[in-house]
C-alpha cells in the first residue's frame, strides 16, 4: 500500500503542492499542506488511489485545507504582519502571483463568513466560471451564483461599515 | 471588488484546475487543443510550467494501514425513526427535520445521491457522503476537510457493497463522543448493496474545531454504548486529537469524514 501512496504522490503530488502554493503564498506553507493532505488524508481516504480522474477531488480537498488553515487567527495575523512588512514582492519564496491570491484569499477570509469563502475563492482567486465551480463542489451553477451574489453583498455590507468607522 | 489579477484569465484559457488536469493526463480527447492554446499564451504557458515544474520534497513514511476481514451475513432487520438528537444548543427536532427534508429533497431533485470522490472509506465496501444544509441558506455536499458553521444541518447517506447494521459517530476536540445514528438505540439495517440516507439530521452546536465522523457498517448489531465507549478510547488513545483518530478498530466496514466548524469571520 505505501507502494501505491508513493506512486500516487509522484503522479498527484504536484497538483496538491501548486494548488496549496497559490494560496498559502509560501513554499514552507505549500510544503506543509502538501504533506498533511497526503499523510492524513490520503491515508484515511484510501479509495482516492483507485480513482481514474482524482485531480478535482485533490484540487477541492487541498483548497479546503489551506483555507482551514489561513482562517486560524494567528496565522493570519502573521501573514498580514508579513505581508505589511515586507511588501508585496518580499516575501522570501513567494511569486508575485502568489502573493497577489494569497492577499485576496486574506481578504476573502476577513470579511466573509465561512460557507461563501470556498466559492468566493474559486471565483475571485481562480476566475472560475459558474459552471466550472458547480462542477467542482457538486451544486448547480444557480446556487453558485446565488452564493456569489450573497458574497459581494456581504462585500458591500462589510465595506459600507469599515468606511464608516 | 476585493482587487484585479495583474494577469486575467482570458476566455480560451482553462482554469488553474484545467492546467492541472491537463499536466497529469485527464484531459482526454481535449488535451491536444489545451496543449495548442498553452504553446501560443503567455499566461497559461507560465502558469503550466509552474505547476509542472515544482519541486516536490520527499514524502515521509505512510502510516501503517489496518485492513479488517470483510463483514459476514447480517442480523435481523431493525428500523430506527427518523429524529433529531438533541445535543448542546441543537434546535428543536421540528426545525431540523424540516431542514433534513428540505435537504433530501433538494439531493434528489439534483438526481445526486451518488458517493462520489467525497465519500471517504477506510476499509470495507463503505462510503460515506456528508450533505450539509447550511444555518445561512444553500445546500452542499461537502467534501472531508470542509468548514461548517454553528446551526449548520448534516445528514449522512452511506453507499454500501454489502448488507450492515449502520451507525455513525463524531468524536471532537472537546473529547464528546456523539452518536448520531441511531438515535433510537438500535442500528438501523441496511438491506443489501446501494445507496441509503440514513435516518435523522444533525444541527451543529457553536463548539468549534475539528470533529471527525466514522460511519460503520457491521455484520451484527453492535451495541450503541460499546461504539460510543470505543470512540472515546480511541480518542483519548490519539491524545484527543479528532483528527489523528484514523480507525475504531471494530469488526465492520468503516468510513471516515473530518469537519472543521467554525464560529463566524
Amino acid at each position: 500500500m505505501e507502494a501505491k501512496v508513493r506512486a500516487f504522490y509522484e503522479r498527484y503530488g504536484k497538483v496538491v503542492l501548486g494548488r496549496a502554493r497559490t494560496l498559502m503564498g509560501d513554499r514552507d506553507a505549500a510544503n506543509d499542506a502538501l504533506q498533511e493532505v497526503f499523510l492524513r488524508v490520503i491515508s484515511s481516504e484510501l479509495h482516492i488511489l483507485d480513482e481514474p480522474a482524482p485531480t478535482s477531488w485533490l484540487y477541492r480537498v487541498t483548497t479546503n485545507l489551506c483555507l482551514n488553515r489561513l482562517r486560524d487567527e494567528r496565522r493570519r495575523k502573521q501573514l498580514v504582519a508579513e505581508r505589511d512588512e515586507q511588501g508585496e514582492g518580499g516575501h522570501e519564496g513567494a511569486a508575485p502571483d502568489h502573493l497577489e491570491a494569497r492577499t485576496l484569499v486574506l481578504e476573502i477570509l476577513r470579511r466573509v463568513p465561512a460557507e461563501l469563502q470556498e466559492v468566493a475563492v474559486y471565483r475571485y482567486v481562480d476566475e472560475m466560471t459558474h459552471d466550472e465551480i458547480a462542477a467542482l463542489i457538486g451544486v448547480s451553477a444557480r446556487t453558485v451564483g446565488n452564493r456569489l451574489i450573497a458574497f459581494r453583498n456581504k462585500m458591500a455590507l462589510v465595506t459600507r461599515r469599515e468606511a464608516a468607522q | 471588488m476585493i482587487g484585479h489579477r495583474q494577469e486575467p484569465r482570458g476566455p480560451e484559457c482553462p482554469s488553474d484546475l484545467g492546467l492541472n488536469q491537463l499536466m497529469v493526463g485527464e484531459m482526454g480527447n481535449a488535451a491536444r487543443a489545451l496543449r495548442a492554446h498553452a504553446d501560443e499564451c503567455e499566461r497559461c504557458r507560465r502558469r503550466l510550467a509552474r505547476f509542472e515544474c515544482a519541486t516536490l520534497p520527499p514524502l515521509p513514511a505512510v502510516p501503517a494501514l489496518r485492513v479488517l476481514p470483510p463483514a459476514s451475513q447480517p442480523g435481523p432487520i431493525r428500523q430506527s425513526a427518523p429524529r433529531v438528537r438533541g445535543r448542546g444548543s441543537w434546535i428543536a427536532a421540528a426545525a431540523a427535520l424540516v431542514g433534513a427534508a428540505a435537504v433530501l429533497l433538494l439531493v434528489w431533485r439534483s438526481g445526486d445521491l451518488s458517493p462520489s470522490l467525497d465519500g471517504v472509506r477506510i476499509k470495507g465496501p463503505l462510503a460515506l457522503g456528508v450533505v450539509v444544509q447550511r444555518a445561512s441558506g444553500g445546500t452542499d455536499r461537502i467534501a472531508s476537510g470542509a468548514s461548517v458553521a454553528a446551526g449548520d444541518v448534516l445528514r449522512f447517506e452511506l453507499a454500501h457493497g454489502q448488507p450492515g447494521h449502520a451507525a455513525v459517530l463524531g468524536l471532537d476536540e472537546r473529547q464528546v463522543v456523539s452518536l448520531y445514528v441511531p438515535q433510537d438505540g438500535h442500528l438501523p439495517f441496511l438491506a443489501g448493496a446501494g445507496k441509503t440516507v440514513l435516518p435523522g439530521a444533525v444541527k451543529l452546536d457553536d463548539a468549534p474545531g475539528v470533529e471527525r465522523i466514522f460511519a460503520l457498517l457491521c455484520p451484527d448489531p453492535l451495541p450503541p454504548e460499546q461504539l460510543r465507549q470505543r470512540a472515546r478510547d480511541c480518542l483519548a488513545a490519539s491524545s484527543g486529537r479528532p483528527a489523528e483518530v484514523k480507525t475504531l478498530e471494530l469488526p465492520c466496514s468503516e468510513a471516515a469524514f473530518l469537519i472543521t466548524k467554525e464560529i463566524g469571520p
